[in-house]
């Protein structure tokens, strides 16, 4: 079920009345129940993995905890008879048995994850090195799965450091993986948090219900006004490459750049409004990204719970384990700073690459991941460099000027970066891109090019007037959060602003009959 | 107290607002269907009739095209109302019958059968000149059932904003001009005149059939329709008009003639009887002996008028009162377009 | 707030009601819908056809197909109910090709074989038997008569074990 599609809004027309009617007690049970309406709803093959996901973290975390408490008794019991030794042992005893059930855990998890989104690749690629039958094509990503498997894996590997105890009940487990507005498109969410709040009791609030509307209604209002209109004209450039080549490349850029803020955001939008009405906090996704003023930061503040997710459970455990401690030892002798950076690097380019990996079994999408972790290193190691500069010209680099010089150039490096997600092969990619350099066609680009794309002057200056709209909001937002304000002068003030978004939408979205309902993009990861 | 009920009126009167306003933007963006795709406005046409008809013309262009009405109550006194649509589908006749029999029972219900050719649902655009048009009721929930391609919805019929709404960025005069009112009628009971004279040619040559008979989904509609008339008490006509395009197979004659006899109907194929007819697709063809002209229509609707009033003795509504009054001024209106049209063509 | 509200939205009425330019006829039914990306003249691989040593194929521009054509023998106009677009036909000697508007080019959308005096370039020709057409096209009877190519579709009907006729069309059209 995609959120633009009369299937998902009576799915919450229904949900909504019956989730607040029913007795407190048994809400959950409800949520749960309609979720897998959801689950089995988008196909039985989806539902079947995430019960085999549900089923072995249970199974696992709760491995986990009994032995934590058996290792606990044991150890007490030790204390008395046994040597310090003797006790060492028996810990990493359980800690080894422990290990074993979480590799296999996570080998199951991310095996189908895997399977999955590189099965067909992995076919194809056999195919070619050893000449037999390509198989696994017709493999296809369930709904959801990147997602939820991120989500859960990572309660896994909370329960088993001890930072959270194990969930008794496997239903509860089930709610959590299978909350059906976080299948769409994310985000990433933690068991601690989110888990607990879907089985908590929530009574209805008028306010939050309203709030929570006007939070659904601008996230389509961005999708359907602004990033499916603009999604025809990337998708047009990116279909021939050897025609639209030059300035259309930096047209492509700055249509994608705002075609996909306003996909993404959108939906997270849907999503986090969705769990709202509710009552249940859903992470935050963004943190007006394009605000960034570099790479890194731009990664703190765009897809939050995916950076957050590897920083915890790939980039920390990793710069701190054994194999890196000795490595970082060992290469000592070549001077300090490199010892300290060896490990660093090694976990940053890691992690980009699996960043990469996640987003996409197209070799584009492990270059992207590998050029923007890249890109954060190189800036890194500029540091210094900056800080002269910085000193040298105060007043400058301290002015508006310069600020907005610094968010204009992250935005352009990160859509450089982009354009690697969106044309089908490497060579195509950065092809197109050097050829801005080579190539001065903007009479062309003026002279009826953009209007070859698919969209129709108006249609332009409609997505434009969004994209100022959401700059506007965003500018407005960091004196406050704008629903607050917008609650605050009243109830019918709040329904008006939430019919003029309807109203808009019905009128200038782009959807219905002769609309590709596209998918929002990052539905298939 | 007094503050929520405040709030409750607000935003009850903010509903309201909102609801007409969509109301008033739906109406200015659906299609007008009054100066272009003008055959978008027939369906519609039918409900300003004040008088009763005995004859009742079904089917697609080859009925709106090839009968006038006025012709007919000229030298017969039939009276005759045409329902039909650009590529009119069965069920779509099927159900546009059973809306008009909703207020009449005509005495002869007159089908053309070239649409049988189609068993299954062909174009979003046709489905929406054809159903756009009719009144909300069973009869237009059928059709929009019956009549949806893959990619339709039934809310979009529901809500004709939600199929139209892009037609903002493509507003005409046309639209702003009947905005909040139909406009004049284009037809006249149903018949569209067209009076250019584009004699026929060679014809393309028909694909080979790959199946030897017309779908059985389409023959299904026709037996309801057949059971619907005999319900009423009515005399369904199948008739295939003259043409020369599209092809009509004679596989597909021999289906229709088998049909007619297996129901005690009356058949006419008027290619095979046109030498009695006596078309000329060099003069009596608007588009190179596809659709008639108004010369074609009105040959064909005299030697048409004779056979109805004969087979089904049909009352003459000449000189009765509320009839003769009608038809003068849709007589008048007639001549007039014909002259009209006439001078555009020099 | 409420200033910027009604700003935007009167920018909103502005860019939609005034600039009124024309968007592209989505609703034409008598256009085969092909991805506009894929529309590239020549593209139809094996599946062309030769008349009086010109060699053509579908989605080939209908001007360029005609001007080095001989003159038709004799054209018609398919008239669709209602909608503008139509088949355009051409006769030939032999053989018919069918056009139509196609993102505002008229395009060769069906080549039809007529009769029995050409014969196609691949070898096929009305009358043939089943198996003298599987002889010269072998991947064609192994398609069941209906093979694709590149853009193009060549369909074969065969009637009483023979050839009854030969038609050319874009991919993916019934015919």
């Amino acid at each position: 079920m995609l959120f633009a599609s009369w299937a998902f809004l009576l799915f919450l027309a229904v949900l909504v009345p019956v989730y607040f009617l029913v007795p407190k007690r048994i809400q959950w049970t409800v949520l749960l129940a309609f979720n897998a309406v959801f689950v089995v709803y988008a196909g039985w093959i989806g539902a079947i993995f995430m019960a085999v996901t549900v089923a072995t973290v249970y199974g696992a975390t709760r491995l986990f905890d009994a032995s934590f408490t058996r290792q606990k008794e044991t150890l007490a019991a030790m204390k008395a008879t046994h040597t310090k030794e003797e006790r060492k042992r028996a810990r990493l005893g359980f800690e080894k048995r422990r290990r074993l059930v979480l590799i296999l855990t996570l080998l199951v998890n991310f095996g189908i994850l895997f399977a999955l989104k590189y099965g067909a690749l992995i076919g194809r690629l056999s195919a070619g090195l050893f000449g037999v039958e390509p198989f696994g094509q017709n493999l296809a990503l369930t709904m959801g799965i990147s997602f939820y498997t991120f989500s859960t894996v990572g309660y896994l590997l909370d329960v088993y450091r001890e930072s959270i105890p194990a969930e008794r009940n496997p239903l509860k487990l089930a709610l959590f993986t299978s909350f059906f507005p976080l299948l769409v498109q994310g985000p990433i969410t933690r068991f601690e948090t989110v888990g607990k709040a879907l089985t908590e009791a929530h009574a209805f609030d008028g306010k939050r219900f309203l709030s929570a509307s006007l939070r659904i209604a601008w996230g389509y209002w961005k999708k359907l006004i602004v990033a499916d209109r603009l999604l025809v004209a990337v998708k047009a450039l990116c279909a021939r490459p050897n025609v639209y080549r030059g300035d259309f490349v930096l047209v492509e850029m700055l249509l994608y750049a705002a075609c996909l803020y306003a996909d993404f955001t959108g939906g997270i939008d849907i999503t986090i409004g969705v769990g709202e009405m509710l009552g249940v906090t859903v992470e935050e996704n963004f943190f007006r990204p394009y605000f960034s003023k570099s790479i890194a930061e731009y990664w703190r503040r765009w897809h939050i719970t995916l950076g957050e997710w590897f920083k915890r459970y790939v980039y920390y455990p990793l710069s701190v384990s054994k194999p890196m401690r000795s490595l970082s030892k060992s290469t000592r002798r070549f001077g300090a700073g490199v010892s300290r950076r060896v490990p660093v690097y090694l976990a940053t380019v890691l992690v980009w690459a699996l960043t990469g990996i996640w987003h996409g079994s197209n070799l584009t999408f492990l270059v992207w991941g590998l050029l923007n972790g890249v890109v954060i290193l190189l800036s890194e190691e500029l540091k210094p460099l900056y800080a002269r500069f910085h000193a040298r010209f105060p007043r400058l680099t301290e002015s508006a000027f310069y600020r907005g010089f610094t968010v204009i150039r992250t935005v352009l490096l990160l859509s450089s970066l982009r354009i690697l997600d969106c044309y089908p092969t490497v060579g195509e990619a950065f092809s197109s891109f050097f050829s801005m350099f080579t190539t001065w066609n903007w009479g062309a680009v003026f002279r009826g090019g953009i209007q070859s794309l698919g969209l129709s002057y108006a249609d332009y200056a409609i997505a434009f007037v969004g994209v100022i709209a959401m700059f506007t909001l965003s500018m407005v937002q960091r004196k406050g959060a704008i629903r607050t304000r917008i609650l605050k002068r009243g109830t019918v003030f709040s329904v008006c602003a939430l019919l003029v978004l309807i109203g808009t939408i019905l009128i200038f979205g782009r959807y219905g009959f002769g609309f590709d309902a596209s998918q929002f993009i990052y539905n298939r990861f | 107290m007094k503050r929520t009920s405040k709030t409750v009126i607000g935003v009850i009167l903010a509903c309201i607002v909102f609801v007409g306003a969509l109301i008033l933007v739906s109406r200015l963006l659906r299609p007008k269907y009054h100066d272009t795709l003008i055959e978008g406005h027939l369906a519609g046409e039918y409900y300003r009739e004040t008088i009763s008809h005995d004859v009742l013309f079904v089917g697609d262009c080859e009925v709106f095209s090839n009968f006038s009405p006025v012709t007919l109550f000229d030298e017969y006194g039939i009276t005759s109302y045409i329902r039909g649509s650009a590529q009119q589908l069965v069920w779509q006749s099927y159900y546009l019958l059973e809306d008009a029999l909703k207020t009449e029972t005509p005495k002869v219900v007159v089908y053309n059968v070239l649409a049988l050719k189609y068993g299954v649902p062909q174009s979003e655009a046709y489905n929406r000149i054809t159903l756009d048009g009719m009144r909300w009721g069973s009869a237009k929930v059928g059709a929009i059932r019956a009549s949806m391609t893959e990619d339709e919805d039934f809310m979009s019929y529901a809500f004709p904003l939600l199929r139209y709404h892009d037609r903002i960025l493509s507003l005409t005069e046309e639209d702003w001009r009947y905005w909040l009112n139909d406009g004049a009628p284009v037809s006249f009971k149903g018949y569209l005149m067209r009076t250019e004279v584009r004699p026929a040619t060679e014809t393309p040559v028909p694909p080979v059939l790959k199946d030897k008979h017309l779908p059985k989904e389409s023959m299904e509609w026709l037996s309801r329709m057949a059971a619907l008339c005999e319900e009423k008490g009515i005399a369904l006509v199948l008739i295939k008009s003259p043409s020369i395009e599209p092809y009509w197979y004679p596989e597909w004659d021999a289906d229709v003639e088998a049909f007619a006899k297996s129901h005690g109907l009356r058949y006419d194929n008027m290619i095979a009887e046109n030498g009695e007819i006596g078309i000329d697709m060099q003069t009596d063809t608007c588009d190179m002996g596809q659709h008639l002209n108004v010369y074609g229509a009105e040959k064909l609707s005299r030697w048409f008028g004779a056979v109805l009033k004969e087979e089904y003795g049909l009352t003459d509504h000449r000189g009765e009162a509320p009839y003769e009054a009608d038809y003068a001024a849709l007589s008048e209106r007639y001549e007039q377009e014909k002259l009209r049209l006439r001078s555009e063509d020099n | 707030m409420k200033r910027m509200a009604l700003i935007l939205l009167a920018l909103l009425l502005l860019t939609a009601l005034g600039c009124g330019s024309k968007t592209p006829a989505t609703d034409d039914p008598n256009v085969v819908f092909i991805d506009p990306n894929a529309v590239r003249g020549g593209e139809y691989g094996e599946l062309y056809f030769e008349a009086n040593g010109v060699r053509f194929g579908i989605f080939d521009e209908s001007a360029d197909v005609l001007s080095k054509l001989p003159a038709y023998r004799d054209t018609f106009t398919g008239e669709s109910c209602a909608f503008d677009s139509a088949d355009v036909y051409y006769y030939y000697s032999g053989f018919q090709i069918m056009t139509n508007e196609i993102d505002g080019t008229s395009r060769v959308t069906a080549i039809t074989v007529a009769d029995d005096t050409v014969k196609t370039p691949q070898g096929l020709y009305i009358g043939m038997s089943e198996a003298e057409a599987g002889e010269a096209f072998p991947e064609l009877s192994e398609a069941d008569w209906n093979l694709v190519d590149g853009t193009a579709q060549l369909s074969v009907a065969i009637v009483d074990g023979a050839v009854a006729s030969i038609v050319y069309t874009p991919v993916g059209t019934e015919d």
